[in-house]
């Protein structure tokens, strides 16, 4: 068997050599923090990145259904990592009343999609990094490191550009954004081995309580737990090691019709 | 400690000849998909009355599953005899090429897909001829459908001739062929009863056999600056090493700068000593020096410097819908120098049926052919047959990459300073000092040419190797074609500054005193020379003093109107503003001006 901490220290070089790519070609540029585990070990691999701070804005596109305590975890890791944090919401749809009841795909997409459109125009944010996985689910895995989004934040999957050797695309038209994945490459597996070995702090919401833990963390009404046992990060690991269900199946929105997910990222969707 | 990463394997085919089927089964037939996605893909076939589609589990996206192609690549785990991969579903339809060779781009290994029941098609020769340039070192062939023409030897040996006459044209070793079916499995993880006669491995084996992969950590030293940070005191230079390895206390000189200094500190954040570091680690380091280094410069152990070119030839592929033409401008990017690239010449294009070399006036889309470029700056990089990650490039236009090549080896292309079999340090060690070039630069009168004569004869009393170039001895020969004009003065630089780097290549202490009035001038002279060996003096005189010694007549002609563009009078003269001595020849003598400048180069230059 391979030397595991070889493939992490390879992981982690290539996701801090992006990170530095796209912070020298977008110096402005912000980093989306959910609080889950992918997007908090983005953060952590920024903070290795440019030796111990975090040179560029972390936002959060809140969409008021948070656990509450993903709010608290946030607030506390902002402080203690000395981050530049920034809250991003759609106000106008939460004053509107909307809410996973109005329609999973609707609320995504107003709460989410037009919720991080809007805070990206408001900044004027050039550049953002999101922390999606090939692995997640199929259209991420056709994503590309530097994914340019047009004037509307819209994918064009159809015609991306090519990424050969290293060399990503880093200018673009005006009015357009690109979205920088620095953890692309990553798995599931991959993202817990690192938290053990640099022993990241994570959500509570991932172990288990009565028999039943969060794989993946989203908004709590669209976010459904998972029958385990694991209670640690050891235990998570070896959880993965053998099951036989994906990530994200207790995402209520990627289930919604056959190429929910697609149609969702097209529109801008992280 | 043994460094190593999955091994990356690309799987391409032609539209319809069964290579994400060849990777769905793999991943299938070794239960590694997960059980709901496989469900998915399962009751999607079974909504629209179809067999269970392998390639679905990849091919995700809903243009995808409804026309049975992949256009876009991905990337999946898998584990095979304690194994770890990444495999890489590239697609096959012309189209698509660019895709492909994004994925191909980053793999180990290839496995290429051909049915053999409809053989080898044009655009299988494209897709070899581009895996071979982009440098992918193993290619396995995989004939799938053998089911199609009855498991049939005769059919099998057929296709596999043909195989190596084009991996030849190519300029590859013959592939490694295995016969396969992919809907049933045959010869993927185990033996194919039907094929009794092949006796090679089955396609998991084979990729088991391949090679680890090779770290380079025994290439000579590169270090390509990515970005530099200065946060508080600390002035970091963030960089990925390409190949060797990164030693703390090592020297380390970058071009095309040709600064120098040691490496102080590798930085990590969260380890306190980090003393090396290897192919592929993301490090910052601190020099003992604060140099100046821009994104791009090349790092690099003096005794094994990379290339230095202004023009270099390339084998290209191009990618763009755009075709390239001669004439050409496009951004150039060679690790993380950037840089514009100007087509000169397209010598070659490739015939895409037999791959030969022919002629041509443009490369279309999927295009491949032998360019010559010239770059708006020195590059320093190396000939792709001695590193590949300091040897390639790529080409942008409209915001994306365009194309890619490789530098190819050629003497004409590249300004050397290591031809020769002598090294620098043994040219050093007989002559008791090293090349040098002491550059002065000052309004004419200044006293430039005395200065220099004047120190040319105390160091030649003291046994060095030392010369004068000025306008005198120049514009007699090698210059002797050229006036006055803004251009022939800027041309007349250039060639000073080729011929005093000659001079410091073979080991000569070079003292040069031309007016050399403009900034961006004596900048190219420092980079053609190598910033590390060249010495910039500014004679600082005021123009009054200069125009009273006026000891050629020139001002009173210039005040006549007899001599035009006079610098200090109808031409302007830029001072420097980062000179490493200044001499004010109008409050010293000259006896002390020169013991000033012998002073400093005893403490800076000399010693080495």
């Amino acid at each position: 068997m391979m030397d595991g901490e070889s493939r992490l220290s390879a992981l982690e070089n290539e996701s801090i050599y992006i990170l530095r790519e796209a912070y020298r070609k977008f110096p402005k540029l912000a980093l989306l923090w959910s609080m889950g585990k992918d997007s908090t070990v983005m953060l952590w691999l920024a903070r290795k990145a440019f030796f111990g701070r975090v040179p560029f804005p972390v936002a959060h596109v809140d969409t008021n259904y948070k656990f509450p305590e993903m709010v608290k975890y946030r607030d506390e890791k902002a402080r203690e990592w000395g981050l530049d944090f920034q809250l991003g919401r759609n106000e106008k749809a939460l004053a509107a009343g909307m809410g996973p009841e109005k329609g999973r795909m609707e609320c995504c997409k107003a709460l989410k999609t037009i919720g991080l459109k809007e805070f990206l125009t408001e900044k004027d944010y050039r550049a953002v990094f999101v922390a999606i996985r090939r692995d997640e689910e199929g259209s991420r895995g056709k994503e590309r490191v530097f994914s340019p989004r047009d004037s509307q934040a819209k994918w064009d999957y159809r015609e991306q550009p090519p990424e050969v050797w290293s060399h990503y695309q880093s200018e673009m038209a005006p009015g357009s954004h690109m979205r920088i994945h620095p953890i692309l490459h990553w798995t599931e597996l991959d993202m817990w081995l690192y938290i053990k070995r640099e022993n990241i702090p994570v959500l509570d919401l991932y172990f288990s309580k009565n028999g039943q833990r969060y794989r993946s963390v989203g908004c709590a009404p669209c976010t459904g737990s998972t029958p385990s046992l694991a209670r640690n990060v050891d235990e998570i690991i070896a959880e993965l090691k053998t099951t036989k269900v994906s990530e994200r199946a207790g995402r209520a929105q990627d289930h919604v019709s056959a190429y929910a997910m697609q149609k969702l990222r097209e529109e801008g969707y992280m | 400690m043994n460094k190593t990463r999955p091994l990356r394997i690309a799987v391409a085919g032609y539209v319809d000849h069964g290579k994400s089927t060849v990777i769905g089964r793999l991943l299938n037939d070794t239960a590694q998909v997960r059980e709901d996605r496989f469900n998915k893909v399962k009751s999607l076939c079974e909504n629209t009355g179809k067999r269970f589609e392998f390639a679905f589990l990849l091919d995700a996206l809903e243009e995808e599953q409804q026309q049975g192609i992949t256009i876009d690549v991905t990337e999946v785990p898998w584990v095979y005899n304690g194994r770890e991969y990444t495999i890489i579903d590239t697609p096959g339809h012309r189209e698509f090429l660019k895709n492909m060779v994004g994925g191909a781009s980053r793999a180990d290994a290839a496995v290429l897909v051909v049915d053999v029941h409809e053989g080898i098609k044009e655009h299988f020769h494209r897709q070899v001829a581009v895996m071979a340039l982009l440098g992918v070192p193993k290619i396995i062939v995989a004939l799938n459908k053998m089911d199609l023409v009855d498991w049939s030897e005769k059919a099998f040996l057929q296709r596999e001739q043909e195989l190596d006459v084009l991996f030849k044209s190519a300029g590859l070793k013959p592939p490694q062929v295995i016969p396969i079916a992919a809907w049933s499995g045959a010869n993927l993880l185990s033996k194919a009863a039907e094929m009794p006669w092949y006796k090679g491995a089955q396609l998991a084996q084979a990729l088991s056999d391949l090679p680890p992969v090779s770290g380079e950590d025994l290439a000579p030293l590169r270090f390509p600056i990515q970005d530099v940070y200065k946060f508080e005191e600390k002035r970091i230079y963030a960089g990925r090493v390409e190949a060797g390895v990164l030693e703390v206390g090592q020297r380390i000189r970058f071009l095309p700068s040709g600064s120098e200094s040691v490496v102080q500190t590798i930085e990590v954040y969260g380890e306190l000593e980090r003393k090396s570091a290897r192919p592929g680690d993301a490090v910052g380091i601190t020099l003992a020096d604060p140099l100046f280094l821009a994104r791009g410069e090349l790092g690099f152990e003096p005794q094994h410097p990379p290339k230095v070119s202004r023009t270099i030839t390339a084998d290209l592929f191009w990618l763009a819908p755009k075709p390239l033409v001669a004439g050409k401008s496009y951004s150039f990017r060679c690790g993380n120098a950037e840089l514009l690239a100007q087509v000169d010449a397209i010598e070659s294009v490739m015939n895409s049926e037999t791959l030969a070399q022919g002629e041509g006036t443009s490369l279309e889309t999927g295009g491949i052919g032998r360019v010559r470029l010239t770059l708006d700056k020195p590059l320093a990089h190396d000939f792709f047959k001695d590193g590949e990650k300091t040897g390639r490039f790529v080409l942008v236009e409209d915001f994306r990459v365009a194309g890619g090549g490789r530098i190819l080896s050629d003497q004409r292309a590249y300004l050397s300073t290591e031809l020769s079999e002598v090294t620098v340090a043994e040219r050093s060690k007989r002559f008791g000092h090293a090349g040098l070039v002491v550059w002065s630069t000052g309004l004419s009168g200044s006293g430039k040419s005395t200065i220099m004569r004047e120190l040319e004869k105390q160091l030649f009393a003291q046994g060095m190797n030392v010369f004068v170039l000025d306008g005198d001895n120049v514009r007699q020969g090698i210059c002797s074609d050229l006036g006055f004009s803004e251009t022939d003065r800027v041309e007349n630089i250039r060639r000073v500054a080729e011929v005093a780097k000659l001079f410091a290549d073979a080991g000569l202490i070079v003292l040069t005193a031309f007016l050399s009035p403009f900034s961006e001038n004596r900048q190219r002279a420092r980079e053609i020379i190598g910033a590390h060996r060249f010495v910039e003096v500014f004679i600082d005189c005021p123009l009054e003093v200069c125009e009273e010694r006026d000891p050629k007549q020139l001002y009173s002609k210039a005040r006549q109107g007899e001599v035009t563009q006079f610098t200090g009078l109808s031409s302007p003269y830029e001072k420097p503003d980062s000179a490493d001595v200044i001499l004010h020849t109008d409050k010293k003598p000259v006896a002390a001006c020169v013991a000033e400048l012998r002073e400093y180069l005893a403490q800076h230059q000399l010693r080495r």
